[in-house]
């Protein structure tokens, strides 16, 4: 089982470096980068992984990604 | 600070507002920390509390709302109270205190126009349209390249008409979108349908596994609503689309059952960006389940605004709830339903205090006829959802063969709404206004009096003062 998590990145941080340092965790998959809006999308594998990703230098925010529907 | 008129804005005391459960706690901390005596609610019988109980107290502290009037006497009790909602910040992520101080306001009643005045504008309005009606020529600047005069054959939906898309005597309104990129997040698009045949559509799908083609409707009904045809391929049907002329950018993030996940909407929020879209409509939602908003969502919006793209959003449908996620998002422009009375749609949801989102304007969201997927090809419905398109649709006329973008169309969109006799916290700004102009007349010779020019009376008048003083004189005489 894999939980999926959306990663918002410090506006002012290498993003680059970031996403690098996310994709070097053991149990952490980088889905997508999406580059205009400073976000990454990951799955991992345990929920403390997401506390271990808060932690990186350059992330600002890590978000569980959840649902939403048509209004 | 003061109003034009002189009147005061503000009372010089301070509203606190607390969140839920946390008032009483940040009351007896202002009590404790400035020594002013702030006094409950409760203290008071049925909890009414009256104007001169709030004047001759420090401050009272209103149990059911968590908010407290406080009057600080001196610059250093204001600053320990300011300290205080400082000190509340939940964690370290938060954006905003759990605790927020603002000065209280004076409001006013909005006077009424007197009514006889208002019969008499209509009237000279009316007599100048019948005598004007064969002489009438626009006056404005085209300075919008492709402005287009063409009219509707077949009338126009209630949404177009009073949000002056489609403008009556004595307005106009001839944008179209033309050069603008609108970009709508739903449940993709009937790319079959007839009416966008020939359209500039560019399409993709972020929903694993489902191509753009939309098996739900509500796409195809909000691409109908902010770009749809000037004349629809059906006769019988009035225009339902505001920007005719915008190119459209299809992303499907939503799936055919009508829900999606965050990570599909951010990457169709990054689509559009990275594509230079000019506006993003987005009819989705989530109810909220507490204060505060996405910090992704935040992000994205800023990182639009950023780029010249404007994010606007459905405000929600749980019939006055707290404004729904991601429209919560500061950054992106929430938007309420009205119906064709102009009041605010039932279902439609509020602002909240600070903590919660706010709707920033309103659109046309009830009984709106717009394009689904064929066979039906078209479709009524209602929700904040189709409100959002219409905002979107205006907001791609602002842009057009303007340099208004991002933060720069929000505040074109909020200041020349539509004022409406209800609640800000239900309608923000107000109605969503097309830019219309008003239509300006050469005035025809049949109203240019010749003006003859007035003799000059001061010598007879002295003459008929000096007769009648003679006169005057020698009855005096007489009299003697």
């Amino acid at each position: 089982m894999t939980y999926h998590y959306n990663i918002t990145i410090l506006p002012e941080a290498s993003a680059k470096k970031v996403i690098k340092k996310i994709a070097a965790i053991e149990g952490v998959a980088v889905v997508s980068v999406l580059d205009s809006i400073n976000i990454v999308s990951v799955t991992v594998e345990k929920k403390l992984l997401a506390g271990v990703i808060k932690k990186i230098e350059g992330v600002m925010a890590v978000e569980p990604d959840s649902t939403a529907g048509v209004l | 600070m003061e109003q034009p008129n002189n009147e005061p804005l503000y009372t010089g005391r301070y509203l606190v507002v607390a969140k839920p459960g946390t008032g009483a706690a940040t009351a007896n901390s202002i009590k404790k920390a400035t020594g002013l005596n702030i006094r409950s609610s409760t203290d008071f019988s049925n909890e009414e509390v009256s104007a001169e109980a709030i004047e001759n107290n420090d401050g009272i502290f209103f149990d059911k709302i968590g908010i407290a009037v406080v009057s600080s006497s001196t610059a250093e009790q204001l600053q320990s109270i300011q300290e205080i909602a400082a000190s509340t910040f939940s964690t370290e992520d938060d954006a905003e205190p759990d605790v927020v101080i603002e000065p209280e306001m004076i409001c006013h009643a909005i006077e009424e126009l007197n009514s006889h005045y208002l019969q008499g504008y209509k009237d000279a309005v009316n007599h100048l349209a019948d005598k004007l009606s064969e002489n009438k020529s626009d006056k404005e600047n085209s300075e919008f390249g492709d402005e287009d005069a063409s009219v509707e054959a077949n009338g126009n939906t209630w949404g177009l008409i009073k949000t002056k898309t489609v403008a009556g005597f004595p307005y106009s309104q001839s944008r179209t979108g033309q050069g603008i990129k609108v970009a709508v997040l739903d449940t993709g698009m009937d790319l079959n349908h007839p009416d966008f045949a020939g359209r500039t559509i560019i399409s993709k799908s972020f929903v694993p596994g489902q191509s753009v083609q939309d098996l739900h409707s509500h796409g195809t009904h909000c691409i109908g609503t902010a770009c749809g045809p000037l004349n629809p391929t059906d006769a019988s049907k009035p225009r339902y689309g505001v920007a005719y002329k915008a190119t459209i950018y299809a992303g499907k993030v939503l799936a055919n059952n009508g829900s999606g996940q965050d990570s599909w909407i951010l990457a169709g929020i990054n689509w559009a960006v990275a594509n230079k879209c000019h506006v993003i409509s987005m009819s989705l939602g989530a109810r909220v389940t507490g204060p505060g908003y996405s910090a992704a969502y935040e992000a994205a919006a800023v990182a639009a605004l950023n780029a010249g793209c404007l994010i606007i959003a459905a405000a929600g449908n749980d019939y006055s709830q707290p404004v729904s996620r991601p429209a919560n998002s500061p950054s992106i422009m929430a938007v309420g339903a009205v119906t064709e009375n102009l009041v605010k749609a039932n279902f439609s949801n509020i602002t909240f205090y600070p903590p919660y989102g706010k709707v920033d304007i309103a659109g046309p969201g009830t009984n709106t006829l717009s394009s689904v997927p064929m066979p039906a090809k078209y479709g009524t419905k209602s929700g904040t959802s189709m409100a959002t398109p219409h905002v979107a649709g205006i907001a791609a006329l602002y842009a057009q063969g303007t340099n208004i973008r991002g933060a720069a169309l929000w505040a074109k969109l909020t200041s020349s709404a539509l004022g409406l006799a209800q609640p800000a916290n239900h309608v923000g700004a107000g109605l969503v206004q097309a830019p219309y102009k008003r239509i300006i007349f050469e005035v025809p010779d049949i109203i240019r009096f010749p003006v003859k020019k007035i003799p000059d009376v001061k010598p007879k008048l002295e003459n008929e003062i000096k007769k009648t003083a003679t006169k005057a004189k020698s009855k005096a005489g007489r009299s003697k």
